[in-house]
């Protein structure tokens, strides 16, 4: 599935619209502390691209493989999210990846697991400005905790460099998994609830 | 702290007959597993460890935080065949990609000492794929070192790649000691030299656990650090004093007690009044147990100040360092500079230095013989507070 560029009608300027910063703003929502890049030369260096809509063209921060081209992103949301589009700014000509497959609710991926079918595949163009695009189809995408990114090809170079990912999107707060076993009392038991407020209780001298 | 899963693996070719190490490799092999298991979970107990032979490569232990398991295992391993460095290392990355604690980072420590035969050029590729997936890998080259350390030197440079320094190449040349070599090299030590704490031998300070009895070991470290500075300071004033006045007493011999907490205490009482010591008339030492702490500071004040009181008393060429002493740690510095400055020859020679005062005047001297006479009068009051 290729994706397809969006279209905008109206004169508004696509980059600068406020909007577009609301938009794209589920990087807030991803489980920073859980995110993992496999592939990159610089420990940490994955979660750079995770940044505000505003951030985007800041080429200072910015992920590189290491071994060889393939890039592979390991994203936890805190809740639900419903992705409805992407947007890759890459690196320069060779640089930026060909490619891209998505995973959704597979925890932990490695690139050996990268060998069943994606939930979608995209053929990325070359975009340094963020002006691309790429359209999820939505149906799949509705219920997303944990979303895999894989990167398995480039333009040609010997590594891939990325300097934003945006997704965008809406977020719901997750199911907590809170108390799964309660009891119902119609009468509470005394034995159950004690509380040393009977002794608490202060005598003033009036 | 890491949270890891470490993947053993232990070297069980013919080759491990050998006696080089005692009493064989085998054998030295298996203390050595067993200190890296010991650490391991002593760094965090939700740390797993796994175990496999690289010869007939078999999976002996799945990950797990149950040492006792990995050791009854390994005890049953015997010498066969030869290692086969590749699939070991292979299985062993499947081995991690399965385990349970996804959290976990990977680590895998391997035990070469046989020759390995593989390709290089296979195992830098192996390298890089495990670099890919985050795998952090430890060797650990006995026995046949010189054959394999170019193999192995270039798999872990692969590994680490330019500025990693996830993954270690630990070489142990023949002799005794496989698992003394292991306890200083990184595999025990971790990244920040913290694994080493509490092995070794029985490992324990002053003969107690610390995890039997924290409050007895802390209290013990204490008190010997304390001890330490409190020489540490009298070094300080004795080069001072003696600067000054030139030569030193040789300190009275420090009393020897067994180790234990009162003994202690009563060693660091002396060292403070080990100087002090040659010049009582009665070098009597109150039952320092029986007294509160508040007497003993009172009792060591008492002594110090005696001391300044008899150094006044003789010829400024006597060599005395006592003066300067701090009674006890405790007391702080305030006491220090209290009784150097009641010490009136010391006041005097300081006056001396000091342009523009003539020590000869009148004032000056009407003050430091006041300052004589008010310590004569307080050491008649503690003599008799002292009975």
């Amino acid at each position: 599935m290729s994706g397809h560029k969006h279209t905008c009608q109206g004169d508004h300027d696509h980059d600068d619209t406020p909007e577009m910063g609301l938009q794209y703003s589920l990087y807030n929502k991803i489980d920073t502390g859980n995110l993992e890049c496999l592939n990159e030369r610089v420990e940490g260096s994955g979660k750079d691209v995770f940044k505000a809509w505003e951030e985007r063209l800041n080429f200072e921060k910015y992920v590189e493989s290491d071994v060889d081209e393939e890039l592979l992103f390991n994203i936890p949301f805190t809740g639900n999210v419903k992705l409805k589009g992407l947007i890759i700014i890459g690196g320069e000509m060779d640089l930026h990846p060909s490619k891209m497959k998505l995973y959704k609710n597979r925890p932990h991926m490695t690139f050996d697991d990268t060998s069943i079918a994606p939930d979608q595949e995209f053929d990325l163009h070359p975009d340094n400005n963020g002006t691309l695009e790429y359209a999820t189809k939505v149906v799949k995408f509705s219920s997303v905790t944990h979303l895999t990114l894989h990167f398995p090809k480039n333009f040609g170079g010997e590594t891939t460099k990325i300097y934003y990912i945006g997704l965008r999107g809406e977020f719901t707060e997750g199911h907590r998994h809170g108390v799964t076993i309660c009891t119902y009392e119609a009468r509470p038991n005394v034995s159950d609830h004690k509380t040393d407020l009977m002794e608490n209780i202060s005598h003033e001298i009036q | 702290m890491v949270l890891e899963s470490t993947m053993i693996c232990v070297d069980n070719s013919d080759f491990m007959r050998n006696g080089d190490f005692l009493p064989t490799r085998l054998q030295a092999q298996q203390d050595a597993v067993n200190l890296v298991c010991h650490s391991k979970t002593r760094s965090n107990p939700e740390n797993n460890v796994g175990l496999l032979t690289l010869a007939n490569v078999e999976v002996l232990a799945t990950l797990t935080s149950d040492v006792g398991k990995i050791l009854s295992k390994l005890h049953q391993v015997q010498p066969k065949g030869n290692i086969n460095l590749l699939t070991g290392i292979r299985i062993a990355h499947l081995a991690l990609k399965h385990r349970q604690g996804k959290n976990h980072k990977m680590r895998i420590v391997a035990f070469i000492g046989s020759p390995v035969s593989t390709d290089e050029k296979e195992l830098v590729k192996l390298a890089k794929r495990l670099k890919k997936e985050k795998v952090n890998v430890d060797i650990v080259s006995f026995g046949e070192e010189v054959a394999n350390n170019d193999l192995l030197t270039s798999f872990i440079n692969t590994l680490n790649g330019k500025d990693g320094s996830g993954s270690h190449l630990v070489t142990v040349p023949p002799g005794p000691h496989l698992s003394d070599a292991l306890i200083s090299s990184p595999v025990i030590q971790g990244e920040d030299g913290m694994g080493g704490a509490g092995l070794g031998g029985s490992g324990f300070e002053f003969g107690v656990d610390p995890n039997e009895d924290p409050e007895l070991a802390l209290a013990l470290r204490v008190s010997m650090e304390e001890q330490r500075q409190r020489q540490e300071e009298e070094a300080r004033r004795a080069q001072v004093a003696s600067a000054a006045e030139g030569g030193s007493t040789t300190p009275a011999p420090i009393k020897e007690a067994s180790p234990n907490e009162e003994a202690l205490l009563e060693r660091a009482l002396a060292m403070s009044l080990e100087r002090g010591e040659e010049e009582q008339t009665s070098p009597a030492m109150p039952d320092f147990a029986n007294m509160t702490e508040e007497e003993q500071i009172a009792f060591a004040m008492q002594m110090s100040m005696q001391d300044a009181q008899d150094q006044s008393a003789t010829k400024p060429s006597a060599v005395k360092t006592e003066a300067k002493q701090t009674p006890m740690e405790v007391e702080g510095e305030e006491e220090d500079y209290s009784e150097v400055m009641n010490d009136p020859e010391f006041l005097q020679s300081v006056l001396e230095n000091l342009p523009g005062v003539d020590p000869q005047s009148e004032a000056i001297r009407q003050a430091v013989g006041n300052l004589s006479k008010e310590k004569k009068d307080k050491k008649d009051e503690d003599k008799e507070k002292k009975k």
